[in-house]
């Protein structure tokens, strides 16, 4: 695959299986493994905004060290769902969350169970990179710092892992307290937004359209990035490019918007397999290209 | 147009506030003197100017400190904590708050401010009331809306992906507030409080009212001080000769404070553009 | 973590109670000039003239605040609006547009006492008129001004880029364009920023105890229709003190029996008022708004 990002879905073509993909067909390698424990499990789950459903019934397992992508047009609730594994939706004024999600089989939403808690084990990278406007260094040292870490020599110690890990420490080591995260370049504020989410030691990474405001040549690193991750971590992405879906994931979750307007979940397979021989006509049409 | 207005008022002032030592005579040091003393018909005019200028720098210093807190406070819960109820409670209000006149709030200081001072409080000095406090009280009632109203800009105008991305860490609302929305935000609250405080040095009428107006320089809360502005009003129209130009020089003074306040406010502005 | 979710609960609680606080003392002011209004407030009060021994009235002095109001506004008006569409279509970058912003911004934070003090000298003193309601409206405009200016300049930047861009494009002149597609776009914006600028010069005091005047005003023979006799009280040549003149004057001087009624009444009378035009403004620039997208 030469071009890192395709065209747009509507005049994509059916795409070749890359390296990434192939390698998924050996399941011990990749998250495809069968008897990884479940990390994320969403029942039954609608999402309501005010009087708009916005999603319904998604019922659908992440495994542990795995990325799962989740595809569709626009408006199909693909970030909404997202939204739910770290209750980030609770914002949203009059949005309401009905069915169960559970992080470790444990109920999420349970009356017990503090917003603050799942956030800080389910941690959540933005569409567009939204680095605080102070220092690369202050950055990343900001949810540890948060959570209580005190502690100079081990924040350095954190703040150079979670840096390293990014892939952006080679870049950035010389002036991490001298520069502005904001006077990074785009794709080196996402990756630096990445590192702060590493920072507070998280379980599991949402990404919500992370290279959608990116450059090519910072899309490919991105995606490399991603891959190295799910070794430690487990990893939802949402995706408009397709491309991009089959590059990183390992399993696909298609989800298209029904007669009422509200999302729901088409089709959750095996990646390789939702882009070369899914089992519903309207995922065929998406991933070839002839949807709407 | 405009220009023109503003050179000749700059002119004019500047050419009235000098003639107190240009024409009369009076050593520029003088203005410098704690001593007030005006009056021709008695011994040894001096025109110390040190009360007028210390009294107000205490009295809007004080409203400051006072008014800084609600009205933050009051920005940050209309910015952040409010819901939409009482956010179009909140925001109606800061309007009304506004609109009432200086003299409206001057009137409410004497009837019943100072009273109250005086009848609670007298056995801490307040003896009659009139004092530094009630003046900054008053005062920092009538620069809450300012402060609260360009500060509550500054705070919506920290884009909402800061705190979103410190909620996602796993940050309560009052750190995101604390350590994301109050250090971006802050040359914009740095801003309000001085508009804040060039609105508190201008004010005179609801001063004048409430202060007790002695040219001393101000040492208790409790005691009447005056103001540039308050003098200004109360011996204008009958001061003549050089006590009249000495209350020039007063103006000449309050405008110099507040053409400070002014390059305060472009420098704060510059920074934040900057950033 | 315990901890700081205690200091958000507190940090919450803190931001309530200062909200709650801030709106009570509002609250509790405007009901004080209610109910001590209440007992003495009648419609005559608006009308009949002050007196020493009596109640009285403000009469005069309203009068005196609407003529200056829209004296003010007379001058205040055509300058401020035809500066704002300057400001907004055709200054450019230049030394002279910052000199203009370095001027408003300066006005606007020079005390109004101060103001007061130079339209005591240009149009009292140097102008030999005396203390005249037209020398207070003049004083008035100087900071009147700039404020309108700025006000109908954001008003007519907001007007939407391909409004203009539409109207050039069919081939309108720099004028026409602004004639016809931009100002009717403005105008409830410049329409809010009049009325905002005539609160304040019903508010204002300072400036006009050394411009307009403060003796206390006599009987008002509105027969007298000679725009030059200094007696009538439609001439601009006039003595004019204004309510919020009048309420300072009777505290600080104490005239009269009824000084506390009277300045309860006055001061909720101005209340009033202002609150009236703030909230008109807001009523006519979202009528006018209605308007002009519904055409």
């Amino acid at each position: 695959m030469n071009t890192p990002q395709g065209a747009s879905p509507v005049t994509a073509t059916r795409p070749t299986p890359t390296p990434l993909a192939i390698a998924s067909l050996q399941p011990e390698l990749t998250g495809l493994n069968p008897d990884a424990p479940v990390k994320l499990r969403a029942q039954d789950v609608s999402v309501r905004y005010g009087d708009r459903m916005a999603v319904r019934d998604v019922t659908l397992d992440v495994r542990e060290h795995s990325v799962m992508a989740f595809i569709g047009p626009s408006g199909c609730g693909k970030s909404t769902v997202l939204r739910c594994f770290d209750r980030m939706n609770d914002l949203i004024p009059g949005a309401a969350v009905e069915g169960r999600i559970e992080l470790d089989g444990e109920d999420v939403y349970a009356p017990s169970v503090l917003p603050v808690e799942v956030r800080r084990k389910v941690g959540l990278v933005f569409q567009r990179p939204n680095p605080f406007p102070m220092s690369i260094y202050e950055n990343v040292a900001f949810g540890p710092r948060r959570h209580g870490e005190q502690d100079k020599a081990r924040l350095d110690d954190v703040v150079e892992r979670a840096l390293r890990q990014a892939a952006l420490w080679d870049e950035v080591k010389d002036d991490l307290r001298k520069k502005s995260g904001l006077s990074l370049s785009g794709g080196q504020q996402q990756r630096l937004c990445i590192a702060r989410t590493l920072a507070t030691d998280p379980e599991v990474i949402l990404m919500d359209e992370p290279c959608s405001a990116l450059d090519p040549i910072a899309t490919l690193k991105i995606e490399e990035l991603i891959a190295q991750l799910k070794a430690d971590y487990t990893i939802v992405i949402v995706t408009h490019n397709m491309q991009q879906a089959a590059r990183v994931s390992d399993r696909t979750a298609f989800f298209t918007l029904g007669e009422d307007r509200a999302g729901y979940l088409v089709e959750l397979d095996e990646t390789l397999r939702i882009f070369t021989n899914p089992a519903n006509q309207l995922t065929e049409d998406y991933v070839s290209g002839r949807f709407g | 147009m405009v220009i023109a207005a503003v050179v000749l008022l700059l002119g004019f002032i500047v050419w009235r506030g000098v003639q107190l030592f240009v024409v009369s005579g009076v050593p520029v040091t003088q203005i410098l003197s704690p001593t007030w003393q005006p009056d021709p018909l008695s011994e040894g005019t001096t025109y110390g100017l040190l009360p007028f200028i210390a009294g107000t720098l205490a009295v809007m210093a004080v409203a400051a400190i006072v008014s800084t807190p609600l009205s933050v406070g009051l920005a940050l819960f209309m910015a952040e904590v409010a819901p939409t109820w009482a956010r179009r409670i909140a925001q109606p209000a800061m309007e009304v708050f506004v609109g009432i006149p200086s003299v409206v709030y001057g009137w409410l200081g004497l009837t019943i401010l100072v009273p109250f001072l005086r009848v609670h409080f007298g056995w801490l000095g307040f003896t009659t009331g009139f004092s530094w406090l009630a003046g900054s009280l008053v005062l920092a009632l009538m620069i809450l809306p300012t402060i609260t109203s360009i500060s509550y800009d500054a705070f919506v105008a920290v884009p909402a992906d800061m705190r979103s991305a410190s909620l996602a860490l796993g940050t309560t609302r009052w750190q995101a507030i604390r350590h994301v929305v109050l250090p971006t935000a802050a040359a914009g609250v740095a801003t309000a409080i001085v508009f804040g405080l060039t609105r508190a040095a201008g004010e005179a009428l609801a001063v004048q009212m409430v202060i007790g107006n002695s040219p001393i320089i101000p040492t208790s809360l409790a005691r009447p001080v005056t103001t540039l502005t308050s003098q200004i009003t109360l011996d204008m129209s009958d001061a003549t000769g050089t006590w009249n130009e000495a209350l020039w020089t007063m103006g000449l003074v309050l405008l110099l404070i507040s053409l400070a306040f002014v390059l305060l406010i472009r420098w704060l502005g510059r920074g934040r553009s900057r950033a | 973590m315990r901890r700081s979710l205690a200091a958000d609960r507190l940090a919450t609680a803190v931001l309530w109670a200062v909200a709650v606080f801030v709106i009570l003392v509002l609250v509790a002011i405007i009901a004080y000039f209610v109910i001590e209004s209440i007992p003495t407030f009648s419609l005559a009060f608006l009308v009949a003239d002050p007196s020493l021994t009596d109640i009285g009235g403000i009469g005069p002095v309203l009068w005196n605040s609407a003529y200056m109001l829209v004296l003010t506004m007379l001058l205040t008006v055509p300058l401020g609006v035809l500066g704002g569409i300057y400001m907004a279509e055709y200054a450019g970058e230049g030394w002279l547009t910052n000199a203009i912003r370095f001027s408003q911004e300066l006005i606007s934070s020079v005390p109004s006492i101060v103001v007061g003090l130079f339209g005591f000298a240009l149009f009292v003193a140097a102008t030999g008129w005396g203390f005249t309601a037209l020398g207070g409206a003049l004083t008035l405009m100087v900071f009147n001004l700039p404020l309108l200016l700025r006000l109908s300049e954001q008003a007519i930047r907001t007007v939407p880029a391909d409004e203009r861009a539409a109207s050039l494009a069919l081939g309108a002149t720099k004028w026409q364009t602004i004639r016809h597609a931009v100002l009717p776009v403005a105008i409830p914006g410049v329409v809010t920023g009049i009325v905002l600028t005539a609160g304040r010069v019903f508010g204002e005091a300072a400036a006009l105890l050394f411009t307009a005047g403060l003796s206390t005003p006599t009987r008002y023979d509105f027969s007298n229709l000679n725009p030059l006799d200094p007696q009538s009280p439609w001439s601009p040549f006039r003595n004019a003190t204004t309510l919020s003149v009048f309420i300072w004057k009777s505290n600080s001087e104490g005239l009269g029996n009824y000084v506390h009624e009277v300045a309860n009444m006055s001061s909720m009378v101005l209340i009033v008022m202002v609150l009236a035009f703030n909230l008109g403004s807001r009523w006519l620039g979202g009528a006018l708004q209605r308007r002009v997208s519904g055409l």
